[in-house]
């Protein structure tokens, strides 16, 4: 996570680093992602479907990066 | 400003290292200190150090005198690969107050409790690294949204160019059971993916127990390792994080292509694409057998990642032995190349071949496949279906 960038940052299941803004709720979520372009850093943009509501753990303590 | 209960960890190297500093922490906070950021000034630094590269002792000094810029009086405790291989080395850096080895560094808290800042050079409770045949478990919690789970520790291999075996002794591994319990743990802490670790995985199944003396009893294979984890139904993810191409069998390849929690995602050594230098090398393969590997998991998983470790500039390696390296990588469909520049290693076979390479030449070499691993990594993206399962952010 690179919240003070703005960013969040995960892996596919087959390892593709992918990188989209940041939300709160997606912290420890793993959620179907459409990947939509490479970033300048190398790594993929995605878009997911989401919704905080869809992700209980979304405030879960203890995590802070990637 | 420092309190003595306090205590910081700074890495260095392996998947494996993050998992053990994680479960020293842990054994420094059920004693009842408190964990800091390093930056942050603590009463004791715990540093665990990595012996794969040939920096590790500038590493190392770098890392001791950023501690004791934060907190000029804090102990500094030195474990892991280096510490174990160059103990005397490390307990003469300016600053480092104790130095544990393999076999001792899971009991740290006994060192510490004793210890005292004195003038002079740090204490060192090293034993023969023969003696470190306990397994000793480890994962990581908090510093990640993944966790690394040990499951082996050690390698019975003998490549000519490589210290780990020194440096974490025999193969060794937890049981089945065990690692299933660890990942429920893992599984309460609500941590969604695993990532297993050891040094040789896929030699998952050595116990301490020896048969006639001589050939280990193995018993839980790394197959039904990965068979019983797949049950584990609260981690949705798995990820092997590295496997030798030789323990990567084709049973293995079926289970992971047949998984919903094991990802499409392998790690496999190569270390050089030419048959001479692999048995200069002595790894226990060819590069048919790496071929016949990736093409089994591409058959299974077209979209599956495979990552490639290579060494370049290995004694011996001529250029014409590195382009037949070059051009392997280049035909085979793997994702991306992890190059190291070969570095000569005290007490290993390699340094003593005909024929070193130029460290010039070397870097050259370490330049190429770098750019070939930059072309590899677009073609997972084009052959990647959609929408794919993305995070744990």
């Amino acid at each position: 996570m690179h919240k003070e960038k703005g960013l969040v940052s995960g892996f596919t299941d087959n390892y593709i680093k992918i990188e989209m803004p940041f939300q709160e709720g997606l912290i420890n979520a793993i959620l179907p992602a459409a990947l939509t372009g490479i970033r300048r850093t190398g790594n993929v943009e995605v878009s997911v479907a989401f919704s905080a509501s869809s992700n209980p753990l979304a405030n879960f303590s203890g995590i802070q990066t990637c | 400003m420092s309190t003595p209960r306090s205590v910081a960890f700074y890495t260095l190297g392996c998947k494996l290292n993050y998992s053990e500093t994680s479960s020293i922490s842990r054994l420094f906070e059920q004693a009842g200190y408190r964990e800091v950021p390093f930056e942050e000034g603590a009463g004791i630094y715990v540093i665990n150090t990595c012996s794969v590269t040939d920096f590790a002792d500038r590493k190392c000094r770098k890392i001791v005198r950023q501690a004791l810029r934060q907190s000029p009086e804090a102990f500094v405790v030195v474990v892991g690969c280096y510490a174990q291989l160059k103990p005397e080395e490390i307990a003469h850096i300016p600053g480092v107050d104790l130095v544990l080895g393999a076999a001792e560094k899971f009991r740290i808290l006994d060192y510490v409790d004793g210890l005292s800042k004195a003038p002079g050079k740090g204490l060192v409770f090293a034993g023969e690294v023969k003696e470190a045949k306990t397994f000793s478990d480890a994962f990581s919690f908090g510093d990640r949204t993944r966790s690394f789970l040990k499951v082996q520790d050690g390698c019975d291999y003998k490549c000519s160019f490589c210290t780990i075996p020194q440096a974490r002794g025999e193969s060794r591994s937890d049981s089945v059971e065990h690692v299933v319990a660890n990942a429920q743990k893992i599984a309460d802490l609500g941590i969604k993916e695993i990532v297993l670790t050891g040094v040789n995985i896929g030699d998952f199944g050595n116990g301490s127990e020896v048969i006639e003396g001589t050939r280990k009893k193995k018993e839980g294979l790394f197959l039904d390792l990965i068979r019983e984890l797949d049950r584990v139904s609260e981690i949705p993810r798995f990820r092997i994080s590295s496997i030798e191409p030789n323990l990567c069998t084709d049973e293995i390849i079926d289970f992971v292509a047949s998984s919903t929690r094991f990802v499409p995602h392998f790690h496999m050594p190569l270390q050089s694409g030419s048959n001479k230098i692999l048995k200069l090398m002595r790894r226990r393969y060819f590069r048919e057998l790496y071929a016949d590997r990736v093409a089994r998991i591409k058959a299974q998983m077209p979209h599956a990642c495979i990552g490639v470790d290579v060494i370049v500039g290995f004694p011996g390696e001529t250029e014409a032995d590195f382009l037949d390296t070059y051009h392997f990588l280049t035909d085979l469909d793997v994702s991306y190349l992890h190059v190291f520049t070969y570095s000569e290693r005290a007490n290993t076979p390699a340094p003593e071949f005909d024929d070193p390479v130029p460290v010039e030449e070397r870097r050259r070499r370490n330049e190429m496949l770098s750019i070939l691993s930059e072309k590899k990594a677009p073609v997972l993206l084009r052959t990647t279906p959609g929408p794919n399962p993305a995070g744990p952010f």
